[in-house]
């Protein structure tokens, strides 16, 4: 072996190194006393670190109230239901149940009003785009989940960009690890999805994002959507990409075959930071739901 | 009952099914986090933090192992913490509530206990002298003990990110030590 090892020290000191590699690092260091010395160092350091005790956690953990899961919020948005809303409202049979979903969400949005909710045309990429204000609008999920309180934001793609959801927390969402990322090289766009973006998201806790999507011409849910999550500005981020997985239909969410497709997108937010959600496909109609934990 | 039998369990919400699940890595956690932090009222803080947000995304979990993934956040909520705090001057030895922590051997003698004490002092000062991805490399690696692949997946870097980052921290943390005479007594007698 010739030249010093140092970059060999750390994975000498784990037992990486393989045999015949390890008979060399340990030839070299019987030749050269600086690497030696290094070696020596290194475990002595590392070895003391490791020595360490096993701290105590100081007091009980105290877990939230209720079952293991997402919690439910309320966003607190207005409701102004866009012409194309009530097009889609007045659309085929297929249509009906969504209609009526619709309709409540109006009705509920109508009684509530507080945080603005945009909707805007974006297709096919995630930057932003011209808002038209007050397509957001919330409403009990229509599904036999419907007791709880959700809020959906609702706008016909290419028309669709949820933005500036109330964050009153300025805290961090994570990523669970095995979230890849999906087709970031094309900023976040697949090819063939509708990149319709929404933006911003409570951080704090999870938040699943329902997308019912309604093809305009067979008014038939689209399967699947790619929704992704990730920041406007990769400069101003910590050069993470969040992105979900591709969103599957959930059993048990549905409407009279008009299946929800849910993804998750917990992800490291930072506060004040506006993130991305992309749905998709172009020129259908969606209503996303989003939940908050 | 293993983590993912847990993890089922809660999936169905049952919240029984979570407490195992705290005893299992609380103190994991708290060490993990009192080392990347070097203060015992975050520490606890990042632990309480990172199971209230497991309680409400753990059971949605897919592709990862609970282990890494509750690494995972816990790091996530040390860096928030590290980051919303200013750093306050306290006892590194002593909790928000006064309790003692991380109390030496009492099998050790005076000495002996002084000069655990002064190691350990020293190695959290270099520690918290790291760059925050050295720091969490090498406290998942040799304090906690997570494989390299472990560690790939708690911090989503490959695994070769991994392996340099550890090693370079493992370099710095070195090179910080060199002159304690508690961890290097040698360096005590040249004086």
């Amino acid at each position: 072996m010739s030249g010093h090892v140092d970059s060999l020290l750390s994975a000498a000191y784990d037992g990486e190194l393989r045999p015949d590699a390890r008979a060399a690092f340990d030839r070299h260091l019987a030749e050269c006393s600086a690497c030696a010395a290094a070696f020596a160092e290194l475990t002595t350091a590392v070895d003391a670190l490791r020595e360490q005790p096993t701290a105590r956690m100081p007091h009980p953990v105290r877990l939230p109230e209720g079952s293991p899961g997402p919690e439910r919020r309320w966003f607190d948005v207005p409701a102004r239901l866009p012409e194309r809303h009530r097009l889609v409202a007045g659309l085929s049979a297929a249509g009906v149940l969504v209609a009526a979903a619709v309709a409540a969400v109006v009705v509920v949005g109508h009684l509530n009003s507080g945080t603005i909710v945009h909707s805007s045309a974006s297709a096919g990429v995630s930057s932003g785009a011209a808002l038209a204000p007050g397509a957001a609008i919330r409403a009990p999920l229509p599904s036999p989940q419907s007791a709880s309180l959700l809020p959906e934001v609702v706008g016909p793609l290419p028309v669709c960009s949820p933005k500036a959801l109330p964050i009153s927390k300025a805290e961090a969402l994570e990523i669970p690890a095995g979230f890849s990322n999906h087709a970031t090289e094309d900023n976040g766009v697949s090819t063939g999805v509708v990149a319709t973006q929404a933006s911003s998201f409570v951080p704090g806790g999870t938040v699943d994002i329902y997308a019912r999507l309604i093809d305009d011409s067979s008014h038939a849910v689209s399967l699947p959507c790619t929704v992704l999550l990730g920041p406007q500005s990769s400069s101003s981020s910590p050069g993470e990409d969040f992105t979900m997985a591709v969103p599957t239909p959930v059993a048990g969410l549905t409407v009279d075959g008009q299946p929800l497709l849910q993804a998750t997108v917990p992800a490291t937010a930072v506060a004040g930071q506006t993130y991305d959600i992309v749905v998709g496909p172009p020129d259908a109609v969606v209503i996303l739901t989003i939940r908050i934990s | 009952m293993d983590d993912e039998a847990l993890l089922d369990r809660c999936r169905r919400g049952d919240r029984d099914a979570f407490t195992p699940l705290v005893h299992r890595y609380q103190d994991e956690l708290y060490t993990m986090a009192l080392r990347l932090t070097g203060n015992p009222a975050d520490a606890a803080d990042v632990v309480q933090e990172t199971f209230t947000r497991a309680f409400r995304s753990l059971p949605k979990l897919r592709g990862a192992t609970v282990r890494a993934w509750l690494f995972r956040v816990a790091v996530n909520c040390s860096h928030d913490i590290h980051r919303q705090r200013s750093r306050r001057p306290t006892d590194p030895l002593e909790d928000t509530e006064g309790r003692v922590v991380d109390l030496p051997d009492p099998g050790l003698g005076p000495e002996a206990t002084a000069i655990q004490r002064e190691r350990a002092d020293a190695i959290r000062v270099a520690l918290l002298a790291l760059p925050h991805d050295f720091r969490v490399a090498i406290v998942l690696r040799d304090v906690n003990q997570l494989s390299y692949e472990e560690m790939a997946e708690a911090l989503s870097v490959p695994l070769g990110t991994v392996k340099s980052r550890i090693s370079r921290a493992r370099g710095l943390l070195a090179a910080a030590l060199r002159q304690s005479p508690a961890v290097f007594p040698r360096a005590e007698e040249a004086w």
